[in-house]
């Protein structure tokens, strides 16, 4: 059972690359963050001029608080989210659209091995992302002493925003034959379970628990709270859960 | 013994049937035709025999095993190629054929690739992209990922086409050659001259209903008609056909050819009829194009 879901994710990640869709994410992915880091350096190295005429502000002037955590979680995780609906709008949409869901489903393969293997697949792009911003880390070990625990925490927060983005837009491309609007509407929701948190500053607000963003904090800042931990494996599960639902149902339509 | 068993099947879209209430079966080593317009029903029974598509009601088997309740071990045994077949045209159609025998679980997923390839000869291509191949070859590779682990039952919708007559003529030879080493086999096509040399039997399906199953030969025996080109067509000659006993139907093709119906053998008389008015030709039997057509009520 294991195998069918790897052999299906392999060549989901093959596919990936066999598209120039795949380079175009990797890459924009990559300059867009390689620019945000420089800003953010720069912006650093400006405060801590400051910080060297201002010994007041010293204690404030944590590499791990001021560079790292905000470096994560608001713009490699950010950036993430925003691009997970390109890797999954296809998952399910062009297999629609072509009709070669009938070979999987013709095959001895579940539904949810299907639903796994292609999450899966998704997900192994994402670690190529990841992996792709390998010169961040290496930069901090020759030039910094950071926080390891952080920069860890801060990876791990950018893995479960895509874990969740992806599965969204997982679901989307199930219900449509069409990958743009799956992509729009993975879009817009991202953006939505971003951006809405902003709208309060009541921490206890309903809004606030379901969306992403502050479920990162504890992630980013490398303290891990078994309610955000939690509420990631609850969302994926339920997404995953939904999708397989959808896709068993054209077996029966 | 029957490896594949249909019995009362239907299939509702909504409040309409797409197949209702049929029932056949298909013996060990047999190659079935299964003909009918667009629409009859053809690919939704495929479908349902396949294990991509529910059936309303009713109960489909493959090799003994219910459709519905062994879905895994159904699907081991079977092979299917579907109308569209169910490419991934950004893979080579030696890494897709490979991806398939691994998730239709063929024994030795590499030595089952390359007896695919050169079952459907596909070697020439084997390296290429399958956006780059013709229709004739996606065709093919449709047949090969059906073929690649080996299964003892083929259901092929509509395999020959796209593809040219010296295609058309190979891929059926090829399936001529599985049967008759025990492959079961259920084919559906429209061109149902090509089929009639390697199809016994046939199963006719309209508006989701079985009108007739039998073989070719004895399906072209019922009702009898005659096919005959007259060279100087005129009243009289007409009128002497129409006078022949048993004959219910003189129609009128064009260009001196008229079938002539009854409901009886009238192979005899007409020739008697047709030699004194200068017969040019008279087919004694039907062909499966004439049976169909007149099954479905359209000759």
């Amino acid at each position: 059972m294991k195998l069918h879901t790897f052999t299906i994710a392999w060549r989901e990640l093959r596919g990936m690359f066999s598209t120039s869709m795949g380079f175009l994410v990797l890459t924009g992915f990559v300059f867009l963050l390689g620019l945000w880091w420089t800003a953010t350096l720069i912006s650093y190295s400006a405060y801590m001029a400051n910080v060297i005429e201002n010994p007041y502000a010293q204690d404030q002037a944590d590499l791990s608080s001021m560079l790292l955590a905000p470096f994560f979680k608001d713009g490699m995780s950010f950036l993430l989210a925003m691009m997970a609906p390109a890797i999954s709008m296809r998952l399910f949409s062009d297999e629609l659209k072509s009709k070669s869901i009938e070979l999987l489903f013709t095959s001895p393969v579940s539904t949810l091995e299907i639903v796994l293997g292609k999450y899966l697949g998704a997900m192994g792009f994402v670690v190529v992302m990841l992996l792709a911003t390998g010169t961040i880390p290496a930069s901090l070990y020759f030039l910094a002493e950071p926080d390891w625990g952080v920069v860890a925490g801060g990876y791990m927060a950018c893995f479960l925003t895509c874990a969740v983005t992806v599965a969204i837009g997982m679901l989307y491309s199930s219900f449509t034959e069409n990958a743009i609007v799956s992509l729009i509407l993975g879009f817009a929701t991202s953006m939505g379970l971003w951006l809405l948190p902003y709208m309060t500053d009541d921490k206890e607000a309903l809004i606030r628990k379901v969306c992403l963003g502050s479920h990162l904090e504890s992630f980013a800042s490398a303290s891990l709270t078994v309610a955000d931990t939690t509420y990631f494996a609850s969302v994926i599960a339920f997404l995953l859960f939904a999708t397989w639902q959808r896709v068993e149902g054209y077996r029966w339509r | 013994m029957a490896m594949i068993e249909v019995e009362h099947l239907s299939k509702r879209y909504g409040g309409q049937f797409a197949v209702r209430d049929i029932t056949f079966s298909v013996e060990k080593g047999e190659i079935v035709g299964f003909l009918g317009r667009n629409g009859a029903g053809k690919t939704t029974t495929m479908r349902v025999l396949a294990g991509s598509l529910g059936a309303t009601e009713g109960r489909a088997s493959v090799g003994g095993m219910d459709v519905s309740e062994k879905p895994r071990e159904v699907k081991r045994l079977l092979g299917y190629l579907p109308e569209n077949p169910p490419l991934y045209t950004d893979m080579t159609v030696r890494s897709y054929l490979d991806f398939c025998a691994r998730i239709k679980e063929a024994k030795d997923p590499k030595t089952a690739v390359e007896r695919a390839i050169e079952q459907v000869a596909l070697k020439d291509v084997a390296h290429r992209l399958i956006e780059h191949l013709s229709k004739g070859y996606r065709q093919r590779v449709g047949i090969a990922q059906a073929l690649v682990h080996s299964p003892k039952v083929l259901v092929l919708d509509e395999p020959v086409s796209g593809l040219d007559p010296v295609q058309r003529h190979e891929i059926l030879e090829l399936v001529s050659g599985l049967a008759s080493g025990d492959v079961t086999v259920l084919l559906s096509t429209h061109v149902l001259a090509e089929i009639e040399p390697v199809c016994k039997r046939v199963i006719i399906i309209d508006r989701g209903k079985i009108i007739a199953q039998d073989t070719i030969a004895n399906l072209a025996n019922v009702g009898g008609a005659v096919a005959i080109t007259i060279a100087r067509p005129n009243d009289a000659v007409l009128a002497a056909l129409r006078a022949i006993a048993g004959v219910t139907e003189v129609m009128d093709r064009g260009k001196g050819e008229y079938v002539i119906r009854g409901d009886r053998d009238v192979r005899e008389d007409v020739a008697r009829v047709a030699v004194d008015a200068g017969l040019l030709a008279l087919r004694g039997e039907q062909g499966l194009q004439d049976v169909f057509l007149r099954l479905i009520g359209e000759a």
